[in-house]
Parts: structure tokens; C-alpha cells; sequence
């Protein structure tokens, strides 16, 4: 946690003005054997190079020649320098540094949560954690009752009846602007107001990237992880199903349903079930643990296992030693 | 008789004010050093750097160095306000705060005197040459140190510079290496100019040098120096001054791995 310096023990090379640093540091990248890579093993398979090794910025990565930046690094000199602290990947030749508490950097496609912070012109913005406010268009949302129509006037004059200021939706990330704000949407079923349940926000590294961020869990909850670090667990709405045997979502048979703010009866059962729920996920987030729903879950049942269901029980959750507990509880059940 | 001020918590009635038996000094001078402290001329202070101590910023970073205490916290990357002209680049804010006990006299306006203001100025010069800035549009970064003891300005700034720099890695700006700072102080009682001076040092010092750099990079991002010095002198004083740095950097950087790993 902490190093004391003093002139006689100090591990860092020291530089001066004439000699550059960066010889004497270590050039990861190059000191590393690696095969060649191009066996066609697929870019998804993101590598930690030197066992996901932590750099800090200004640090030697890899020779530019032989390797492509990826975020958080910078060319100097014919080199790959890091440019934020944080774990070494590469996927085949791209080199990235991925920093632990960052703000979310979108992507096109990703599901979001986020609050609305000022209805404009045509457009509402969106605070995601991201460096800058997300923007949702007008024309980007779906009309209450399905109907698929070009936007007039009047829906302009009364963008509040959809979101206001304050309002949690879930969207996708639809497009970029120039200046990297990212344009969201939330033309489909599964997107829309938020209501029923609770926020809890964790840091976006820790969210696994998985094939689907909805979930239905066993215990009345609905879980829709962001993928910026926004959680919302919420009620279980019982899906209706449409005549074609697809089931329905927000908005369509359900008409005026889909942008009110008026939360439903939830049953104390289920507000504990909600509770518990975020307090697993803060305490997994505490302990930087990678959170998806499987793990939320077993944390979940851990939790019920070791304090019990009762409010008391609860209620000592909040507690370190009591939250330590079932951590390791939770890590000898997976082994 | 004077109303009490009712904006204040009164003490209890009987209550008398803490009087402190007379401590003796806990730096006695060894008969070996020509520092106070007993430190070698060219030796800095043992550094203790931490992150994430506040909970609510980007990142934060906390340093004590000796006597010197310091907090940074770092807010952002976050749009500017809707009011502000349009920025290629993102803004860097920099306030730095005295807590009212900081300093031995009791401070009673905090951020309203004009120490804190060049203090921000020169922490601003010295980190942004640092900052990828270019990569955050209509962006701004506040940056907030809270001088919580201080022992005389230059180590303030220095180690200011080291918590500023390391917050702000901590808050995922890009930057092209971290900034560390260290500072020296010319002063007629010895040959050799003392590297990160105390404040009682401080107070007979002919001259004044400080430096920030980026140690990974050789690169040095603002050079002060005040007071009247050769150039022969100065110039050997900021090579060690440099390799100084070069020792701090490794602290902040530790400080960053331990946090990431």
C-alpha cells in the first residue's frame, strides 16, 4: 500500500535529461516469445500478455513496428507507450491498456442505462457515464402503443409526456457524434422507461460483455446489467404474449403503459429480494469481482444461506466482516 | 460582554481551552547532517501515497511527505456546462484549497487568499503538458487539492504535483506519463543545496528551484526557480532534483499498480 523512498533503496531506474528512461525499462512486448498469431484463432479472444501485467503511463510497451495501438497507449519514438495505468491485452497485434476506473467508453451496439438530464430540442441527453452526455433523438424512440410514424410537431411539444428530467431508460448505443458523445435508441421491445425497482451503479470494467444483459432471476427479480456500470434490478413483469407467439415487451399492447412514470404493488417479499440483490452487487463490486448474473445469483443464494432471509439478516449484510463472509463463501462453493 | 456567535457550537459550560505541555522537538539535528531533520542534503523525505480515498471523485490520491499532507481528488472527464464556448480540447480546472489549520495560523478564508492562486497556476502549467487532452472534446476535468498541513509552498507544490498527476491516472485520463515534482533550496549554512525542503528550512534559503517531470519520458513539464543562484549551481541542483524525481516516480507508480492489480 504505501513505499518509503530514501536515497539508498529505490527499485526505479533513475533517469537523467541526456539518457532516455525508456531503454533502461522494460519493453515488455519485445521481451516476449510469442508464436505467430495469425492462425486465424479469432480476434475475440483477447489475451492478457504477461499475465494481464500492470503498466503505468509513460511506460514502454511495444515496438510500433511490430505492434498496432490500441486504446490507452500512444506512439513515441517507434515505441507503444502506455498512456493510462491499467492491465496489459493484446488481441493477434493490437496491444491495449485497459485502466481500472475509467469513465464508460461506448461502443455501437452496447446496452446502456441512463438518466435523463435536460429534455432539448428534438433530442433529450442522457447522463451514461461517459465523458460526455449521451444524446436520444426524438426520432430514436418508439411512439406508445407501437405505431411506427414519422415524428411531428406535436410529439416535440410534448417529449415530457415521454421522458423527463430525472427518468432512468434503457437503450442501445445507436451511433457517435463527432466530439465521441454517443447517440442512443430505443426503437425496440426490449427498451424504455425504467420502473419498478433500483439503481446500483459499479464500476463498467466490471461488467461482463455476455450474448444478453437481461435476466429474468429465479427469485422475482429482473436484472439488466449495463454495460455502462448501470444495474437496474427491478420487479418481474410477467411478459404478455403477442399472437405470433413472440413475447411482448415495453410498449406494444401494453399502449399508454410504456412511458409512465407509476410505479406497480411490489410485495415486501420482492422488495427484499430487490435489496439483497444490490447489496450482493455492491459487495461483489467492492471486492472487484466481474459481475454477471450467474455470479449475482450464487452470491444471492450464498447470502440467503449464510444470514438467514429474515430483514435482521438483511440488514447485517451491509457489514464487512459479514460481507467478507459470504465472499469467501461464495469463492470455496465455486472451486 | 460580547454575544456569543450563534453560528459556532458553543463549549460546554466549565469547559477550558487544551493546554499543550511544551513538546520537545521530535527532529533533533544530528550532529553529522547539516539538515534539521538529519537527512542527507540531496535525501527527500520518506513519501506514503495512496488512492481512492475519496469515494465519490474519479480518482484521488492522498501523500504525505514529513509534515506535508496533502488530498487530491480529480472529477471528470464531464461535459462542460452548456454555457461554455466550444473546446476542441478538454479544460483542466485546478483549484487548490488550504484547510483552515493548515499552516499553523489559523486560516479563516479558505481558497480566498492569493497563495492558493499561483499554487493552482503553477500545478496547471506543470500538469497539463502531461494530459492527452486532444482525445476529450467538450470536456472539462476539475481537480481539487486540499492542502491539509503544510510545510512551506515549494514542498507543497511538489507534492502536489505528484498526488494531481497520480489522481488523475487513477481517474483514467490518458496522459503521457506521470508527473512527479521535487524541489531544492539554496541556503548559506551548507555547501550543498537541500532537496525537499522543510518550511523552517525553507525560511533561510537564498534560493528556491523546483521541478516537475515526467520521469518515464525525460521530459520536464515547468522548472521555477526564485532567488538569487549561479548557473553552475542551478544546473547541478536540477540534475539531482531529477533524479530525485526519478525515486518519487517509482513511489507513484507502485501507488498505481497496487491499485490496479
Amino acid at each position: 500500500m504505501f513505499r518509503i523512498v530514501t536515497a539508498s533503496t529505490s527499485a526505479y531506474v533513475e533517469p537523467t535529461p541526456s539518457t532516455r528512461p525508456t531503454d533502461a525499462m522494460e519493453d515488455i512486448l519485445m521481451e516476449e516469445e510469442f508464436g505467430a498469431d495469425g492462425d486465424g484463432t479469432g480476434p475475440s479472444r483477447a489475451q492478457a500478455v504477461g499475465g494481464g501485467r500492470v503498466t503505468g503511463p509513460g511506460e514502454a510497451i511495444a515496438d510500433s513496428g511490430k505492434w498496432m495501438r490500441g486504446h490507452g497507449t500512444y506512439v513515441q519514438d517507434e515505441k507503444v507507450l502506455a498512456s493510462v495505468a491499467g492491465t496489459l491485452e493484446r488481441v493477434n497485434k493490437l496491444v491495449s491498456v485497459r485502466p481500472l476506473r475509467t469513465k464508460y467508453r461506448p461502443e455501437v451496439g452496447d446496452l446502456v442505462i441512463g438518466r435523463i438530464v435536460e429534455v432539448g430540442p428534438r433530442r433529450w441527453k442522457v447522463e451514461a457515464y461517459a465523458a460526455q452526455n449521451a444524446v436520444l433523438m426524438l426520432s430514436s424512440i418508439n411512439l406508445p402503443g407501437g405505431v411506427q410514424r414519422r415524428k411531428l410537431e406535436s410529439d416535440e411539444l410534448q417529449m415530457r409526456t415521454f421522458f423527463q428530467e430525472g427518468d432512468l431508460l434503457v437503450a442501445e448505443v445507436q451511433a457517435f457524434f463527432a466530439d465521441g458523445a454517443m447517440s442512443l435508441h430505443t426503437r425496440s421491445l426490449k427498451y424504455g422507461k425504467l420502473k419498478n425497482g433500483t439503481l446500483v451503479t459499479v464500476p463498467p470494467s466490471l461488467i461482463v460483455r455476455l450474448k444478453s444483459h437481461f435476466h429474468s432471476l429465479p427469485f422475482g427479480v429482473d436484472l439488466i446489467i449495463g454495460l455502462n456500470g448501470y444495474i437496474w434490478i427491478s420487479k418481474t413483469v410477467a411478459k404478455q404474449i403477442r399472437l405470433d407467439g413472440e413475447e411482448a415487451g415495453f410498449g406494444e399492447e401494453s399502449g399508454e403503459g410504456v412511458y409512465s412514470s407509476e410505479n406497480e404493488d411490489i410485495s415486501p417479499t420482492i422488495r427484499m429480494a430487490i435489496t439483497r440483490t444490490s447489496l450482493v452487487i455492491s459487495l461483489l463490486a467492492k471486492y472487484c469481482i466481474p459481475i454477471s448474473a450467474d455470479i449475482i445469483t450464487e452470491a444471492y443464494e450464498t447470502s440467503i444461506r449464510l444470514v438467514g432471509e429474515s430483514p435482521e439478516g438483511l440488514r447485517s449484510l451491509g457489514r464487512l466482516e459479514v460481507g467478507e463472509e459470504v465472499l469467501r463463501a461464495l469463492a470455496l462453493g465455486r472451486e | 460582554m460580547q454575544q456569543a456567535d450563534r453560528r459556532r457550537f458553543g463549549a460546554p459550560e466549565g469547559a477550558v481551552p487544551l493546554r499543550f505541555a511544551s513538546t520537545s522537538s521530535s527532529a533533533k539535528p544530528s550532529s553529522s547532517s547539516s539538515r534539521l531533520d538529519g537527512r542527507a542534503p540531496e535525501q527527500v523525505r520518506p513519501i506514503f501515497l495512496q488512492t481512492g480515498l475519496v469515494g465519490e471523485a474519479s480518482g484521488s490520491a492522498y501523500i504525505e511527505t514529513g509534515r506535508t499532507k496533502l488530498i487530491c481528488a480529480v472529477y471528470g472527464p464531464k461535459p462542460t456546462p452548456p454555457s461554455a464556448p466550444f473546446n476542441a480540447k478538454a479544460r483542466l480546472n485546478v483549484e487548490v484549497k488550504f484547510a483552515p489549520f493548515s499552516s499553523g495560523v489559523r486560516r479563516f478564508t479558505p481558497g480566498k487568499d492569493t497563495e492558493s492562486a499561483s499554487l493552482s497556476a503553477t500545478l496547471q502549467q506543470s500538469l497539463l503538458p502531461s494530459l492527452i487532452l486532444e482525445a476529450l472534446p467538450k470536456s472539462q476535468i476539475d481537480l481539487f487539492l486540499t492542502i491539509l498541513e503544510s510545510d512551506g509552498s515549494d514542498a507543497d507544490i511538489s507534492a502536489g504535483v505528484t498526488a494531481a498527476s497520480v489522481a488523475l491516472a487513477e481517474a483514467g485520463v490518458q496522459m503521457y506519463g506521470l508527473v512527479v515534482g521535487c524541489c531544492a533550496a539554496f541556503v548559506p549554512s551548507s555547501p550543498l543545496p537541500l532537496l525537499d525542503p522543510t518550511r523552517a528550512e525553507a525560511k533561510t534559503a537564498t534560493a528556491f528551484a523546483s521541478l516537475a517531470c515526467m520521469p518515464a519520458l525525460g521530459t520536464i513539464t515547468n522548472v521555477g526557480v526564485s532567488g538569487v543562484v549561479s548557473v553552475e549551481q542551478l544546473d547541478e541542483t536540477l540534475q539531482k532534483v531529477v533524479q530525485a524525481c526519478g525515486q518519487i516516480h517509482g513511489v507513484a507508480k507502485g501507488a498505481l499498480e497496487v491499485e490496479s492489480a
